[in-house]
C-alpha cells in the first residue's frame, strides 16, 4: 500500500516531466533520459522487490498513455525490466555502486528493446538501426549517468518509507 | 510459497495486465477509461509544461524572444523619433499659419512694405512692456515705424540696435495712438493701461458707443497709418458731468502669443514739432 501511495505521485510527476520538460534536453537524434525507469529501477535496488515490479506497471502506463502509442508497451517492458533488476536480491554486491551503474545499464537496453519491439510488432514503422544508434543508445548512457543521484534519493526515500527495524539489544 | 515464486506470480499478473492493456486498449470501449486514466497526467503535464517553456526561454535566450526584444526596442526608437517629428511639425505648422496670416495681411494692405520679424524678448520688468524683434538697422529698420500683425496694431519701434529694435506696445501706458471708432467714425486717443488693457478716451458725449465696436488708428499724428485695427469696445463709461466719454478697449493683438510681427518700413513717422515751436520773432 506503502508502495502505491508513494508510488503514484512520484510516477505521475515523472512521466509528465517526461513528457513535458526532457523531450527539450533529448540529444540530436531523440535519445534521452528515461527517469520513469531510472525511479523504478531505483526503487526495486533499492529493496521494494516486489513494489518494483508494481512500480513498473504504473509508470509504463503512465508513459503509454502519454506516449500516444498503443497501451501497455511500456508497462510490459518496465515490469520485465523491474524483474531483472529484482533478481539481484540477496546478491552480497547489492550495495556495490556499480549495481544500481549496471542495472541502468542493462535495464536500459532491455526496457528500449522490449518497447522498440512492441512498437514495432503494433504496427509502428520504425527505422531499427536509427532507433538503436539514435535512441537506444544515447538513452541508455545517459540512464546509466544519471542513475547515482536517482538511486542515492530513492534509497533515502525507501528508508523513510520502510524504516528498518530497531534490533533490541 | 518462497519470495521467488511471489515474485513470478505478481511478475506474470502484472505482464498480464500489461498484455491485457495492449489488446482492450486498441478496443473503442477502452477509450474512455483510457481519458480518465490520461486525465490527472494532463493535468500535472499542463502547468510543468509552461513553468519549462517560461524557464527554457530565459535559459536559451531564445532567438525568437531576442528578435522581438530587438524589435520592440526599434519600434520605441521609432515613437520616440516620430513624436519629436510630430513636436518638429507642430512647430511648423504654426509658425506656417503665423507667416499666412500675416503675408494675408500684407496682401490685402499693399500700398505697405513690410519686413517680417521674430519675437525675441520681453521686458523683464513686470511695470515695462517693451518687445524686442530680431529686426534692426542692417535690415532698414527705423525708429518709428509701426509694428503689426494680422490682427491689428502691436506698437511702434523707440530703439533700434543694428540687429533687433524695442517695440512700444500700444498696452504700454507710455503709448497713446489717435484711433477712430468703425461705424460712427468719432476719434479719440487710445492710451494703454498699466495691466496690459486699452482705454480710448476724448470721446465726445454725443456719440453712440456700443460693445463690440471695431477702433482703428485714425492717421492723426502721422505716428500711425490710418485704418489699422486697435481692438474692440469691451465697455463705455459715460457719465453726464464730463464732457467726454471713455471706452474699454480690447487689444486686437494677444501679446502673450506673440511670436512674428510685420514691421512696417516704408512708413515715415510725420515730425510736428516745427510747428509747436515759438514764432520766431519778425
Amino acid at each position: 500500500m506503502r508502495t502505491m501511495l508513494v508510488g503514484l505521485p512520484v510516477l505521475m510527476v515523472a512521466a509528465a516531466l517526461e513528457s513535458s520538460v526532457l523531450p527539450d534536453l533529448r540529444t540530436p537524434g531523440g535519445g534521452g533520459l528515461n527517469l520513469v525507469l531510472l525511479l523504478t529501477l531505483s526503487w526495486t535496488l533499492s529493496g521494494d522487490w516486489n513494489g518494483g515490479l508494481v512500480w513498473g506497471l504504473l509508470g509504463g502506463l503512465f508513459l503509454d498513455l502519454l506516449s500516444g502509442g498503443p497501451l501497455g508497451i511500456h508497462s510490459l517492458a518496465l515490469v520485465a525490466t523491474a524483474y531483472v533488476a529484482s533478481l539481484t536480491e540477496g546478491q552480497l554486491w547489492r550495495s556495490h555502486i556499480l549495481l544500481p551503474l549496471a542495472a541502468a545499464l542493462f535495464g536500459s537496453l532491455v526496457f528500449q528493446l522490449l518497447a522498440l519491439t512492441g512498437l514495432a510488432v503494433s504496427g509502428v514503422a520504425i527505422d531499427v538501426a536509427i532507433a538503436l544508434t539514435g535512441v537506444v543508445l544515447p538513452s541508455t548512457l545517459l540512464n546509466t549517468l544519471f542513475i547515482l543521484p536517482v538511486y542515492a534519493i530513492m534509497r533515502r526515500v525507501h528508508a523513510l518509507v520502510y524504516p528498518a527495524p530497531v534490533k533490541s539489544a | 510459497m518462497t519470495k521467488f515464486q511471489t515474485r513470478s506470480i505478481l511478475v506474470v499478473a502484472l505482464a498480464l495486465v500489461s498484455v491485457g492493456l495492449l489488446v482492450f486498449g486498441q478496443m473503442s470501449w477502452f477509450e474512455p477509461v483510457r481519458s480518465v486514466l490520461l486525465w490527472p497526467l494532463s493535468a500535472l503535464q499542463r502547468p510543468l509544461a509552461a513553468a519549462w517553456n517560461g524557464a527554457s526561454r530565459l535559459l536559451k535566450n531564445d532567438p525568437d524572444t531576442a528578435a522581438l526584444q530587438q524589435r520592440v526596442a526599434e519600434l520605441e526608437a521609432e515613437i520616440d523619433r516620430l513624436n519629436a517629428e510630430i513636436i518638429r511639425l507642430r512647430q511648423k505648422e504654426n509658425e506656417w499659419r503665423i507667416a499666412t496670416g500675416l503675408l494675408e495681411y500684407a496682401g490685402s494692405q499693399p500700398e505697405n512694405t513690410y519686413l517680417p520679424a521674430n519675437l525675441v524678448g520681453r521686458s523683464t520688468s513686470p511695470f515695462l512692456n517693451f518687445l524686442i524683434f530680431d529686426k534692426g538697422s542692417d535690415s532698414g529698420i527705423q525708429r518709428g515705424m509701426p509694428v503689426v500683425t494680422d490682427k491689428g496694431l502691436v506698437g511702434r519701434v523707440v530703439e533700434v540696435t543694428s540687429t533687433a529694435c524695442k517695440v512700444l506696445p500700444i498696452t504700454d501706458p507710455e503709448s497713446a495712438v489717435a484711433a477712430r471708432l468703425l461705424e460712427s467714425r468719432e476719434q479719440g486717443v487710445v492710451v494703454g493701461r498699466l495691466g496690459g488693457g486699452l482705454e480710448m478716451q476724448f470721446i465726445t458725449q454725443q456719440t453712440r458707443i456700443r460693445p463690440g465696436e471695431v477702433v482703428v488708428t485714425s492717421g492723426l499724428g502721422g505716428v500711425y497709418p490710418p485704418g489699422i485695427v486697435i481692438g474692440t469696445v469691451t465697455a463705455v463709461q459715460q457719465l453726464t458731468y464730463e464732457v467726454q466719454q471713455r471706452a474699454e478697449i480690447a487689444p486686437a493683438v494677444d501679446y502673450n502669443l506673440l511670436e512674428k510681427a510685420l514691421i512696417i518700413t516704408n512708413f515715415q513717422p510725420a515730425d510736428f514739432s516745427p510747428f509747436f515751436r515759438s514764432t520766431p520773432a519778425p
